[in-house]
């Protein structure tokens, strides 16, 4: 009796809980902290490091706050928000793409951090030495490159060293210089531990190599000398942008369209680094549009299907498709017409004796689609020899447009609303007379306002698989970040600042004309620009050479910035392709605002104040 | 009718009580022998066991199995009759030898036996507000679901049943919402654990039900015991009870409740000639444009025009009636060391929906047994099958100019191009769209028992409970509609254990009583999800079962967000009961939770009451009318455990990001961080305090309570975004504020109570309200998940209709932009500018005040009762407004609208330039005012004599017919609406039932 007593009496007080009963057992997904330290859980936040360029890089918001807006691109009639380049007071701190990036680039800067915080400490890291340097190497390179376009669209924000691994509600503006310090730190350490190996092997093609890094740093060292006029870092851009050429890994294409040649996708002799997009169905999805749905207004959600892949060939499209005799196809694109060139840009050209002209856009588009019978000769009295034959059959050149201009009475306004046709020649026509206006603005006038212009074709994809469905907009280009053109013109540019003109006309830009001259003679072709040697060259040469080499590759904006605030408004105010942007376009401008849903989340909003003017 | 005895311990207690009397020596002095029965004044049945007390002495004797007595007592004494559950009568024996007692039941029931979770206590030593429902309220409702009975019979269960599809459900508040992220629901514990929020018991086999309601109370229960608590009790068998077979069965005819104004063929062309000159002044110079009526017609309804259609699309939609069905069988009975009950029912619910029903298979059994003096042992099992089929809501879309069968009887795929709805019908039919939900319960405890000392036990219970949940959906492809087949499935399994250990202590010394609980509870959750869709299967017919027939590309498994989740509580548990004298009460409790979910795994939750019996005190006891008197005060924290599991783990990306390396492309999976490793958050918690007043009047047959409560809610979690820097998009914090108080009252009255006839009445009236006092932020308006402080939990907030554009007030619409015939909103800023400024809040969802009246007379063998229900002051969002289209495009509900010659307020005019979707202040229709008084039960039965039924081996038999939810009473239904208690939604009304049942006992 009395043991049974005993017995529960000690069952009963004897339960007493073991903490490991309440520990949580979390199978369905990982806690961070302990994936991170595993091969697979590393590999795969340094992949999502990577991911984070994705939203930026052949990506319509990286195209929009790099490209338009300055003096080489205009606003195209299909983008949604055109306040974006008229500089208007809509352009405000609710603007839904702005936000966008800035939560992928804290969220890709905080992955880095994470990264680094773990592949710092060896009693961690999951990797064997050499690995650990490696991988470090690679997501520094990456904090670098996202706090630069940080700190370039929105000035001296929050500068993140630590990972986040608490709730933090707090924010502080960091200045530029201290922005500059860690990007060109970042850099150093990857320069120094990256192998010298090319990057082109079917395992690693597309991670960091030693020459991305040593060619960002050139950019950045070149960035960093032109705010501070610094004649010393503007030899050390140089050194690098030499070190690079210097590799032997890159090379120039003869000829300047092949550069853009799909078929040299991945294996592009003068990519020094570029975004890996491919067609895998998984790989599109770079990052989900559910994320975005909290900051962005619903009605203007421009990520649904385009998550992933290049959408570099959406952009710059012009809208060929409606003219008669021509529809829809994958070889001419789908035009979103999202962008338009201005008048400084096309004017930059000497299409005469440059490649890089016709090698950038497309001017001629040839009928794929039969004519209604509505279309026949003669056109006003033109061509009454052919009369009752259709304008072209299938093949013909359909659409022409053009630097040249033509008289009056052959260009026909009423054949087809709104479509100018050459009645002479037998094309749809839009010539430089009727693109732009007399003071230099964009043309708006009549229906097909700035839906007709001359179409960067860099970004063309034939190889996607259908004309127009929503999978079809992904395309597989690899993004270019840097070229190996870009590393001539950063040693020619950091030469002459550094008092070495001579040197920067005939190393770099003398070879790189050769290469992009239909002569060969690179030394002519500059002189038709009006360099005939290293006196000759100045900051606006620069300017439109840079034009020439990189439009539509994501860098016009910070070329404008790294000229000072007062050059870059005067810039903007001269050349943009709108009135209302050269009216109106200010210091305020060239920060972008800070996203409201940032300044509405902090608990102290005195620590983190809006940029000036917003 | 025989009084159950609940609870074993009670019965021991009775007996050996009863035995002490026995025992007592006898005085005889002067004496008489006194013989008589003791009967129940309901149904004149013997009452075996009552006590019979000469006043003033200890000497007595009790009632034999038939309920006769025999006893010698002075010829002038006066007999005290008691029994439990009844209002004791004192006869006095004037020298009579026979005296036949009637016994009224005590509608206080002061004696009875109440659960309180982890133990019981009598009514009259309660400290807190738990209210009771026993066996006989219980099975006095004809419901499909055990929780429906709570709705109206207890004061502060506010219940609403969601809508009229079979087998749906009940929403159920006790005291009102206090939280406006995490759920509102009562925990539900069925004969002491935990159930799951599914309460799929049948009420013939519950014994009771309490509920418990103030902090106090569910302290109990510690971090799940703020929103109350539901307990159920099953039924057990009898000690040294023969069998006992009971057979019970009822069929009822459901049809809707309501109906809408449906417009007929000559409404529609009306709206047509009126819509056609809506901005042709001119026009409405005649009553009727010149229009030919064919122009406007598109072509099916011009055919239907010609042929003289007029088809009522919504009876097309509804079968002639529906049914419910519940068949249910039970023996029980026990011998002196055991006791046994075995159940199986079987229920089915068919709506006048098509393929809508509802089916429940369940089997119950109970067994306990004493082992020796020390031991006992019991059993109960719990096993349930039920297969809920979801049919397609009407659709009220479709005019009645067009008709949905072509001439060869096909269902034709859109019957209106003027608005391409494809036929519901089609959806209607299982081959074409189905959705099964099927669940599978096993509920099992075992338990052992040893008495160690008198008043000393320990008690562990094991239990196990596992359910298997099966969704199936599915839609198929029609020839003229656009889509393909689409097939789901969704596997969820709970497994679920808990084990409790109570040692109870209970010792009365002199006028001390204390009672001493303290237990441990230990509980494990698992949950896993699996979900399958394809889409474009090879065979319609393969529905949900093969889904990997379809198109591969179509098909996904995902196992959900979180497809493996566990939970793991622990729990030290302690109550403390002190009463002096049975008028002193006192009540400490205290529990003590550890949950797996928290990062601090432990919170400990108190709580105190007590009360004071002022009738029992001497100065009182000359106070005639006045039999009870009892005051309760108490005080105590509660938790509501929202916090979902894993949630303050930093977490990575549960979706994949892909970055792919090398000239070969190859995938790398990527993850990063997506949560926060938080500190936070910590339970929901509320402080309450609570005040009530029990009293009786007439020897009790007048009673009730009075309570009055006051709840303080804080650390609401929500979720609170994060600076995007921070580079994770938000945090789960304890932030918000609520509070609310209350007054409920309960009244019972024993109206008139002879052997004849037998006439009570319950009442109940509860009036709850509820503010928001804080949010995230401290903003004081969270307009995106409608919250504002100062605010209810739950409330409708938009512009505010004030009339109808009238054409004298052309200018001022304009500069509204609007014309005359539009709906006038009002400005609340008064800027002459509609815009989201412009919004109030216009109403909530939650009544002003509940009431219920229930009355049952008894006359000979027939028996009669109905019950009343009322719910007043809620605002209802009428479903039948949101499908008011002004382009006539949808929907011909007959609607007083406003033309130049029906200058009314009521409703816009008709428009051909306005699409409902385009149409943002049509909301501002909906809201109403949907109170309501319902007459929730009329029943009329009739019991066999018992010379009757006793020659057909019967020891009972009733048949009754009752009208379940047949007449309903408030403006909104006055519209010309359906049934508002389900907030006003159209697609499933809510049905109206006549039943036929019988009970049969042998």
């Amino acid at each position: 009796m009395k043991a049974i007593k005993i017995f529960f009496i000690l069952l009963m007080l004897g339960f007493v809980s073991c903490e490991e009963f309440l520990e949580e057992d979390y199978k369905g997904g990982v806690a961070t902290e302990t994936w991170y330290t595993t091969v697979n859980g590393m590999e795969g936040l340094v992949a999502a490091c990577y991911t984070t360029s994705k939203i930026w890089f052949g990506k319509e918001e990286g195209y929009d706050f790099s490209e338009p807006g300055t003096d080489i691109y205009d606003y195209g009639q299909q983008h949604p928000q055109q306040y974006q380049y008229t500089y208007t007071t809509d352009f405000n701190p609710t603007n839904s793409r702005l936000v966008v990036l800035w939560v992928e680039f804290y969220k890709g800067i905080n992955a880095c951090n994470d990264a680094i915080d773990v592949l710092s400490d060896p009693d961690v890291t999951p990797f064997d030495e050499a690995k650990t340097k490696t991988r470090l190497s690679e997501v520094r390179f990456l904090r670098a490159l996202y706090n630069w376009l940080l700190v370039e669209t929105w000035g001296g924000v929050d500068l993140r060293t630590e990972p986040i691994k608490g709730v933090v509600k707090t924010a502080t503006r960091s200045s530029v210089d201290d922005f500059y310090a860690l990007i060109l730190e970042d850099l150093d350490f990857s320069v120094a531990n990256l192998g010298d190996a090319a990057n082109t092997s079917a395992t690693d093609y597309g991670r960091i190599t030693k020459h991305a890094a040593q060619g960002f740093r050139a950019r950045m060292r070149l960035t960093r000398a032109s705010y501070t006029n610094d004649a010393a870092m503007y030899a050390a851009a140089a050194e690098d942008a030499a070190a690079v050429i210097n590799s032997g890994k890159f090379q120039l294409y003869d000829n300047y369209a092949d550069v853009w040649d799909i078929a040299n996708d991945e294996k592009n002799t003068e990519s020094i680094w570029a975004i890996n997009y491919s067609r895998s169905a998984n790989a599109l999805m770079g990052v989900p549009s559910s994320d975005y749905t909290e900051f962005q207004r619903p009605a203007d959600k421009p990520w649904d299907e385009r998550e992933g892949g290049h959408h570099g060939h959406l952009m710059f499209g012009m809208q060929y498709d409606v003219f008669p005799g021509m529809t829809r196809d994958i070889e001419n694109g789908r035009p979103f017409r999202r962008y338009t060139p201005t008048k400084y840009l096309i004017d930059a050209f000497h299409e005469d004796v440059d490649e890089r002209f016709y090698g950038s856009f497309k001017t001629v588009w040839y009928c794929n689609n039969n004519l209604t019978a509505k279309y026949v000769w003669p056109v006003e009295g033109f061509h009454e020899e052919l009369a009752g034959q259709p304008l072209f059959v299938i093949g013909d050149t359909s659409i022409f447009i053009t630097k040249e201009t033509f008289p009056d009475n052959v260009m026909i306004g009423n054949l087809a609303t709104n479509y100018w046709f050459n009645a002479e020649r037998g094309w749809w026509c839009l010539d430089y007379k009727r693109m732009f206006n007399d003071d230099g603005t964009i043309n708006d006038a009549g229906a097909f306002n700035r839906n007709l212009f001359l179409e960067l074709h860099k970004f063309y994809d034939n190889t996607r698989p259908a004309a127009t469905d929503a999978g079809s907009m992904n395309g597989i280009r690899d993004a270019m970040v840097m070229r190996i053109s870009e590393m001539y013109l950063i040693a020619a540019e950091g030469l002459w600042k550094a008092g070495q003109a001579d040197n920067a006309y005939s190393n770099y830009l003398v070879p790189l004309a050769n290469k992009r001259s239909y002569s060969g003679d690179g030394a002519a072709m500059l002189a038709s620009y009006g360099i005939n040697g290293g006196a000759d060259l100045t900051m606006d040469y620069f300017l439109d050479e840079r034009a020439r080499e990189l439009c539509g590759e994501q860098l016009r904006w910070f070329d404008l910035k790294r000229l000072g605030t007062d050059a870059m408004v005067a810039r903007i105010k001269q050349y943009a392709g709108n009135q209302s942007a050269r009216d109106n376009f200010s210091a305020k401008f060239t920060l972008r605002p800070i996203p409201q849903a940032q300044i509405d989340a902090l608990q102290d909003k005195t620590t983190f104040p809006q940029n000036t003017d917003y | 009718m025989k009084k159950n005895l609940i609870h074993f311990k009670t019965g021991v207690c009775f007996r050996i009580f009863t035995l002490l009397l026995l025992l007592l020596p006898a005085t005889l002095f002067g004496q008489v022998k006194i013989t008589g029965t003791v009967t129940d004044a309901s149904d004149g049945s013997p009452l075996p066991g009552a006590n019979i007390l000469i006043q003033g002495t200890t000497q007595g004797t009790v009632t034999d199995v038939d309920g006769v007595y025999s006893i010698e007592a002075p010829a002038d004494a006066v007999l005290i009759i008691s029994y439990m559950g009844y209002l004791s009568e004192n006869i006095d024996v004037d020298g009579q030898t026979t005296i036949n007692v009637v016994l009224t039941p005590d509608l206080a029931r002061l004696d009875e036996v109440v659960v309180i979770g982890y133990g019981t206590m009598k009514k009259s030593d309660l400290t807190g507000a738990v209210s009771s429902l026993k066996e006989e309220d219980i099975k006095s409702i004809k419901a499909s679901n055990a929780i429906e009975v709570l709705q109206g019979k207890i004061a502060g269960v506010d219940m609403t049943r969601s809508d009229g599809r079979a087998g749906s459900g009940y929403s159920i508040l006790i005291r009102g919402a206090r939280s406006f992220s995490a759920s509102n629901a009562p925990l539900y514990i069925v004969d002491g654990i935990d159930y799951g929020s599914n309460i799929d018991i049948n009420p013939n086999d519950i014994a009771s039900m309490e509920v418990l309601k103030d902090a106090s109370s569910t302290a109990i229960y510690g971090s799940r015991g703020a929103n109350g608590i539901v307990l159920i009790t099953t039924k057990k068998g009898t000690q040294g009870s023969k069998p006992v077979v009971s057979f019970s069965t009822y069929y009822g005819y459901t049809t809707p409740l309501g109906k809408l104004p449906n417009g007929d063929r000559d409404y529609f062309l009306q709206m047509l000639r009126d819509i056609y000159r809506t901005n042709k002044p001119a026009y409405w110079d005649s009553a009727d444009s010149q229009v030919p009526i064919e122009s406007l017609l598109y072509p099916e309804e011009l055919e239907g025009y010609m042929n003289g259609t007029d088809f009522d699309w919504v009876d097309a939609q509804m079968e002639d009636h529906g049914s419910q069905q519940d068949y249910y069988l039970s023996i029980s009975g026990g011998t002196e060391k055991t006791t046994y009950s075995v159940s199986v029912n079987h229920f089915v619910e068919d709506n006048f929906i098509p393929n809508d029903f509802y089916k429940r298979y369940s089997l119950k059994s109970n067994i306990d047994t004493r082992l020796g003096k020390l031991f006992e042992i019991g059993n109960s099992n719990f096993i349930s099958y039920n297969m809920l089929n979801r049919g397609q809501g009407i659709n009220h879309n479709f005019v009645p100019l067009v008709v949905p069968y072509d001439s060869t009887g096909n269902l034709i795929a859109v019957p209106n191009s003027r608005a391409p709805f494809s036929n519901m019908l089609i959806d209607q039919d299982p081959k074409y769209n189905d959705s099964e939900t099927s669940t599978t319960g096993i509920f099992s405890s075992y338990y052992g028992q040893v008495n160690l000392l008198p008043g000393l036990s320990f008690r562990s219970a094991f239990n196990v409970n596992l359910d298997f949940q099966r969704i199936g959906d599915y839609s198929g492809d029609y020839e003229g509609l656009d889509r393909l087949s689409t097939a789901s499935l969704n596997l969820i399994n709970n497994y679920r254990w808990t084990w409790t250990n109570i040692l109870t202590y209970d010792k009365t010394l002199n006028d001390h009583h204390l009672v001493a609980t303290a237990a441990t509870e230990t509980r494990y959750g698992l949950t896993e999800r699996y979900y399958q869709r394809g889409q474009d299967l090879m065979l319609s017919d393969f529905k949900w079962f093969a889904i990997r027939s379809g198109d591969p590309a179509y098909l996904s498994i995902t196992e959900g967000n979180l497809p493996y989740v566990k939970t793991t509580m622990q729990s030290y548990i302690g109550r403390l009961h002190y009463g002096y004298k049975g008028k002193y009460l006192a009540t400490i409790t205290g529990r003590y939770d550890g949950a797996s979910q928290l990062v601090d795994k432990w919170d400990f939750f108190p709580s105190v009451s007590v009360a004071w019996k002022i009738s029992e005190e001497n100065f009182m006891k000359n106070i005639e009318p006045l039999s009870l008197l009892k005051l309760r005060l108490g005080y105590g924290q509660t938790g509501n455990s929202s916090v979902g599991a894993y949630q303050s783990l930093g977490s990575t990306t549960t979706y994949a990001l892909y970055y792919e390396f090398g000239i070969d492309e190859q995938l790398v999976t990527g993850a990063y961080r997506t949560g926060q490793l938080s500190t936070l958050p910590r339970w929901e918690s509320s402080t309450a305090g609570n005040l009530g007043i029990d009293f009786g009047f007439l020897q009790n047959r007048i009673s009730g309570s009075l309570e009055l409560y006051k709840t303080h809610t804080y650390d609401i979690l929500q979720t609170v975004s994060l600076p995007p820097t921070s580079a994770v998009k938000e945090v789960l914090e304890n932030i918000g504020e609520t509070k609310g108080n209350g007054i409920e009252i309960t009244l019972n009255s024993v109206n008139i109570s002879t052997p004849q006839f037998k006439w009570s009445t319950n009442i109940t009236f509860s009036r709850s309200t509820e503010e928001i006092t804080a949010l995230a932020g401290g903003v004081t308006q969270d307009i995106g998940n409608g919250w504002f402080v100062g605010e209810p939990i739950n409330v409708f907030y938009d512009w505010e209709k004030i009339g109808i554009w009238q054409t004298d007030e052309e200018e001022i619409a304009t500069l509204y932009g609007s014309d005359p015939g539009d709906i006038k909103l009002r400005d609340v800023v008064y800027d002459s500018v509609i815009n989201d400024e412009d919004r109030v809040v216009l109403g909530t969802p939650r009544p002003k005040w509940t009431g219920g009246l229930n009355s049952t007379m008894n006359y000979k063998n027939i028996d009669f009762s109905f019950f009343v229900y009322a719910r007043v002051g809620q605002m209802v969002s009428d479903g039948v407004e949101g499908m008011w289209s002004p382009d006539c495009r949808e929907s011909s509900m007959e609607r007083n609208y406003w033309t130049p010659n029906n200058p009314t307020n009521e409703y816009p005019r008709v428009n051909p330039g306005l699409t409902r979707s385009g149409w943002s202040e049509a909301t501002t229709l909906r809201y109403k005012d949907g109170s309501f008084v319902k007459v929730k039960d009329i029943t009329l039965g009739y019991t066999l004599p018992a010379s009757i039924s006793s020659k057909a081996a019967m020891t009972s038999f009733r048949i009754y017919v009752s009208a379940k939810n047949y007449l309903c009473f408030g403006k909104f239904f006055a519209q010309g609406r359906y049934d508002p208690e389900g907030g006003g939604g159209t697609g499933f009304p809510s049905p109206k039932m006549l039943i036929v049942g019988a009970n049969v006992t042998f």
